[in-house]
């Protein structure tokens, strides 16, 4: 199977990769948006120069990365968000590939999709990399590929791939084999099954001759084309990074659309995009910013630091004061550091403190966060290690005492994150849209691809 | 990840700014030189005991290479082929350049080093990092190397800079230093066993007094620098200060507060103590990143429950009713029968605890069972061990790899039992040396016949070897040796309140000599005083003079004398001012006086000596010359050289004919306070300086009024005056 290549030891790639995975081991880069960054830039690296026959190969080998990634810093969930999203990037790219290469290819070629719904029983599990909303229905699929624009098949963002999945939705639809298998697929999503051969012929039993069929151009056509499409995928990906880029100022825009003029916001931490939103929102608006100093980082020490200097009227409270301070506080917002898909999050520690404070006092909560950070992840049963436990250093101290010395019988719990449940949250400010809680998970399904779940 | 282009080198994994750089490198000695670990250490290297499962050399790479060091370079004593073994299947070969350099015949770490110049492998142009027992650091140490660089640009005569950590647990071996703020450089360093562990940082306004000093004996410089050290100078380091200031910087880098702040633990393992401290350091997370969870070194999954408990993803089997209270740590495959308390320790993989065993605080290897109904506290069991039911294991208590105890055995407190017997420093492997009746006896006594396995001797009767490197190591003391051990309590050790003013000469106490503390000594030992510079000891002089009368009579040139002379100035700890003064005497010493003897005369003779030797004075104060001149006052203040007083006169003027003063340091001497009986006990003392110095100061007031051009003049004028102060 595609997935178990793997690079070469002697491959720079392979070198950039294991760098990658010690940085992320070690917290030498910590912060989703860095994390992001980073992965991009790896994956990047490896369309460009790792050599692939087939886009098989291609996506194995991003695939294996991830793989790596996630094993490297399970809770750097950003990193593999990056590689699903270029995973399904480069499906798609490939798709409109070689269906230019239906168009102009002799009249052989473009049959073969049409076969696959007619030979049910050719099961061919080796591609279930492939889409399986769109190559199911290659019928009703290449209508959909001809589309006049052809810009739209190479816009990245987000909500284009929502519209995208719209009007394939509404394509769909008059198959009608949509529900079940918008059923199945979310099945798969929520429950994690695991991608066992088994419930992957599942997919294939109404369908698997499609698969089949586009694999066949790919082994003969693809070596002639990936030149051609490589600069288109590293393009697309290169639209990712700046996606990446954009994500403070995308959620900044619709700052002025949640504060209201006097109001008296709780924060806390320092997260960036919490600090672009409320001084966008300063543009307009004229508000009170309460910092919460977020021991033991003191990251909002910083961000007071940074809102004051803007011009915002700022209050820096110790975290021991959130609950004293509530009930003055008209609308509390916090940055997050990943968000699942039950419309959960992790976020600094503390944050849990506010959002209680928040829920016993009917505040609303809004977290303000890109949509990278949108992980297909569940925080199933409640892992302890979940929210990172970091050095008792930061409590206690090093110095005088440090070693455990003065203090060997205390045991120290310092996590960095705080999981908040979906209830404690009232919404989600976007770089795409405003959303609930109980949206994320849509979202998340039409992000990324459903095979790519599991990496 | 800003290359874009194919990275050709190794580079490759730094930032583009790196690139021209020479990779960094460290040298990690993998033996240790000393015999803490022997029992356990039989038939495999120190480096490769397990710590939380995974071997100390690997935690010591994982930490260099946190530390962005490129290559390593791993010293082996014994057991090379079993390090090069491990380092082939670690995962480190990939990320970094390991090279394994064996050698059998160095027996400490001066030996290590010297033997590592020979080889040329270190960039001589880079500083690199010596890393002399396993260290788990979460610390970047190339910060220190950073700051080390900047230091050597002030500052050619900087050659080392010594890491140091403040606050941490006291330890036995934690030495004193003394340190001059501004510049960070270490003025004097005490090994001060037996007291509290804070490194003293001294903030002494009046340093300018060791402006000369000489460093006493460290482990890794003695021998290795030993001719130049001289007028070098090592600085120490703070760990983590740095990390404020760099703090501003790098808040304008994408780093996150994060990354940069707790980052600060650093800590050896240097014996049974440290080892089990620093086992429940790292379960307590204090190094992290290296966290067990966090995908540990050695690669095991770990799964952290609450309360520091890490258990391994592989098959652990946990009985309903075994009690774990952390932080401890449970290999892969292992499994705990029912009724088991584990307290604070660490399992390796595949042990197996039989039903109602208590384990406390003890650091168990791979594969071990363990019967049931057993008590283990605060001990290290090796790999392979076999504990039958009803065995109680004290405190204290080392069991070598492969050691078997039978059912019902009572190990006492502080045993050490190896597979193999014994083998003292003076062991002959040729000698059939078997076990004679009375060793059987106590070890039947003690393990009973069902177990297989030698008692050694405990750690503190063990004969002091009698290498000539670890003679005189306070540190190697018996009473101080005992406090290294796992499961010794500090905590009623009280420090000694020294103060500062013990710095004077003070009375040097008595060298203690090493008392043969009996094993049941459980009384703890009295705390030395502290004691700083009492001056060198009585062989430095004999030596010194033993040295120059051969140098004076084999007419050897003055760059070997000289030589010859620092390495017993290093050797003894002696200082360049006791070495100065020592050489002046005997030159001084050399000019022959008597009753006739004319000014002339002593002026010729002064002038040859001088001429010959001047160089070997002048080279031991590079500081301040007019100290030749001040201890040529006193020399000839001193007893039985009354005869040599009246001539001071022409001694100064004989120094300075030779140029081994010049004119401006004699005037310098003229206008010191010290040179005129300043700073002298006594109301008698002073007079006679100010006599003698009422013989040199008018040569000097001519010297003065003198101008260069008439040479002539000068010297009608200087024989005026001698006759004159006659």
């Amino acid at each position: 199977m595609a997935a178990s290549t793997s690079l070469k030891s002697n491959d720079p790639n392979a070198r950039l990769t294991e760098a990658l995975c010690t940085s992320l081991r070690r917290r030498q880069i910590v912060g989703s948006l860095n994390v992001a960054l980073a992965t991009a830039a790896l994956i990047q690296n490896i369309v460009r120069s790792a050599r692939y026959s087939t886009i098989d190969e291609l996506l194995g080998l991003i695939k294996s990365v991830g793989k790596r990634l996630i094993d490297a810093n399970p809770k750097e969930l950003a990193a593999t968000n990056i590689v699903r999203r270029i995973l399904r990037l480069i499906r798609e790219e490939y798709r409109a590939a070689a269906a230019a290469q239906l168009i102009s290819a002799p009249p052989s070629a473009p049959e073969t999709p049409f076969l696959g719904p007619s030979t049910p029983g050719l099961s061919a599990p080796s591609n279930h990399y492939l889409n399986l909303s769109s190559t199911s229905n290659g019928g009703y699929n290449a209508p959909f590929e001809f589309f006049p624009s052809g810009a739209l098949q190479r816009q990245t963002s987000l909500s284009n791939f929502v519209a995208m999945r719209h009007s394939r939705a509404q394509l769909e639809r008059s198959g009608s084999l949509v529900d079940i298998q918008l059923s199945q697929s979310t099945n798969n999503l929520f429950t994690r099954i695991p991608e066992t051969p088994g419930s992957v012929s599942n997919y294939n039993i109404g369908s698997a001759g499609g698969p089949g069929g586009l694999n066949r151009i790919d082994s003969e056509e693809f070596m002639k084309h990936s030149a051609k499409l490589k600069p288109v995928l590293i393009q697309a990906i290169d639209e990712v990074v700046g996606e990446l880029e954009t994500t403070h100022e995308d959620v900044a825009k619709g700052a002025r659309e949640h504060i209201h003029s006097s109001e008296i916001i709780l924060t806390m931490g320092h997260s960036k995009t919490v600090e672009a939103f409320l001084k966008q929102g300063y543009r307009d608006r004229k508000f009170t910013v309460v910092v919460a100093e977020s021991a033991p980082s003191y990251l909002g020490h910083s961000l007071a630091q940074s809102l004051s200097s803007f011009g915002i009227p700022t209050i820096l409270i110790p975290d021991s004061s959130i609950h004293a301070i509530i009930p003055r506080i008209t609308k509390v917002i916090l940055g997050a550091h990943s968000v699942l898909a039950n419309g959960g999050l992790f976020a600094l520690s503390g944050s849990l403190a506010c959002a209680l404070a928040a829920k016993t006092h009917s505040k609303p909560v809004v977290i303000t966060t890109g949509q990278f950070k949108f992980a297909p992840a569940w925080n199933l049963y409640h892992d302890y290690a979940a929210v990172d436990f970091q050095s008792p250093a930061n409590v206690i101290g090093l110095i005088g005492n440090g070693g455990g010395g003065g203090k060997e019988g205390t045991e120290v719990v310092d996590p960095y994150f705080d999981y908040i449940r979906p209830e404690l949250v009232q919404l989600f400010v976007t770089n795409e849209g405003d959303h609930s809680p109980s949206y994320i998970y849509r979202l998340i399904k039409e992000a990324y691809d459903e095979e790519d779940v599991e990496l | 990840m800003a290359p874009k282009k194919q990275p050709v080198k190794i580079e490759s994994k730094t930032k583009a700014d790196n690139v021209d750089e020479a990779p960094l490198q460290a040298v990690v000695l993998a033996d240790s030189y000393n015999r803490r670990f022997e029992v356990l250490c039989q038939d495999q290297p120190r480096v490769l005991l397990p710590l939380c499962s995974t071997p100390l050399l690997a935690w010591t790479l994982e930490s260099l290479s946190l530390s962005k060091v490129k290559q390593v370079f791993v010293f082996c004593g014994v057991h090379a082929e079993k390090i090069r073994a491990f380092i082939d299947s670690s995962p480190y070969k990939h990320t970094l350049d390991i090279q394994c350099l064996a050698s059998q015949t160095a027996m400490s770490a001066g030996d290590a080093l010297r033997e590592l110049d020979d080889r040329n492998v270190l960039n001589a142009e880079n500083p690199f990092i010596l890393v002399h027992s396993p260290i788990i650091s979460n610390y970047d140490l190339s910060k220190m190397v950073e700051v080390h660089k900047k230091r050597r640009e002030e500052d050619k005569n900087f050659i080392m800079t010594m890491g140091v950590g403040l606050g941490g647990r006291r330890h036995p071996e934690s030495p004193i230093m003394l340190v001059h703020p501004p510049s960070s450089r270490l003025l004097h360093y005490h090994q001060n066993p037996l007291s509290p562990s804070e490194p003293h940082i001294l903030t002494h306004t009046k340093y300018e007094i060791w402006e000369s000093i000489s460093v006493k004996r460290m482990h890794f410089v003695n021998g290795v620098l030993t001719s130049e050290l001289l007028g070098k100078k090592i600085a120490v380091h703070v760990v983590g200060k740095d990390d404020i200031q760099d703090g501003e910087e790098e808040s304008g880098v994408k780093t996150d507060k994060r990354s940069g702040n707790g980052g600060t633990y650093v800590e050896r393992i240097r014996d049974t103590r440290t080892f089990g401290e620093i086992t429940r350091d790292v379960l307590r997370r204090w190094a992290f990143p290296l966290a067990p969870d966090n995908n540990e070194p050695g690669g095991v999954q770990y799964e952290l429950r609450a309360g520091n408990v890490y258990i391994a993803k592989d098959n652990v089997v946990l009985s309903r009713t075994t009690t774990l209270s952390g932080p401890l740590l449970i290999g892969p495959r292992s499994a705990l029968a029912h009724n088991t308390h584990i307290h604070q320790s660490t399992l390796g993989g595949d042990c197996n605890v039989g039903p109602s065993t208590t384990i406390t605080q003890s650091y168990i290897f791979d594969d071990v069972r363990i019967g049931a109904n057993c008590t283990i506290r605060e001990c290290v069991i090796g790999e392979g061990v076999v504990i039958g039911d009803d065995v109680k294991v004290g405190k204290g208590a080392l069991l070598g790899n492969g050691v078997r105890l039978g059912k019902g055995t009572r190990v006492p407190e502080f045993a050490r039992i190896g597979r193999e017997r014994y083998q003292g420093d003076d062991y002959d492997s040729e000698e059939e040396d078997e076990e004679d009746d009375e060793e059987r006896d106590r070890r039947l006594e003690v393990l009973g016949e069902d177990s297989i396995g030698y008692l050694w001797p405990n750690e503190e009767e063990e004969p002091p070897s009698d290498s000539e490197d670890e003679g005189d190591d306070p540190y190697e003391h018996p009473k101080n040796k005992q406090l290294l051990q796992l499961g010794r309590r500090l905590s009623n050790l009280s420090a000694s309140s020294v103060s500062l003013s013990t710095l004077s000469k003070a009375s040097s106490s008595a060298a203690s000599s090493p008392l043969s503390i009996a094993s049941s000594a459980s009384t703890l030992p009295d705390i030395a005083p502290l004691e700083i510079d009492s001056g060198p000891r009585e062989e430095f002089y004999i030596e010194a003079r033993e040295s120059l009368a051969r140098a004076y009579e084999e007419d050897h040139k003055v760059e070997n004398a000289a030589l010859e002379m620092r390495t017993l100035v290093m050797g003894e700890n002696a200082g360049q001012d006791a070495a100065r003064s020592e050489i002046l005497n005997f030159f001084l010493g050399k000019i022959e006086i008597n009753e006739n003897s004319t000014s002339s005369e002593i002026l010729n003779e002064t002038t040859r000596i001088f001429t010959r030797w001047g160089g070997l004075v002048r080279s031991f104060s590079t500081t301040d010359y007019t100290l030749i001149a001040i201890d040529t006052q006193k020399f000839v203040l001193e007893e039985n050289n009354e005869k040599y007083e009246k001539w001071f006169g022409i001694l100064l003027r004989g120094l300075y004919d030779s140029d081994t003063l010049t004119e401006d340091e004699l005037i310098d001497w003229r206008d010191s306070s010290i040179s005129k009986g300043e700073g002298t006990n006594n109301e008698l003392e002073k007079k006679r300086w100010k006599e003698v110095y009422l013989k040199g100061k008018p040569l000097v007031d001519i010297l003065e009024q003198m101008d260069s051009d008439d040479e002539e003049d000068s010297e009608e004028g200087d024989e005026d005056d001698d006759e004159d102060s006659d």
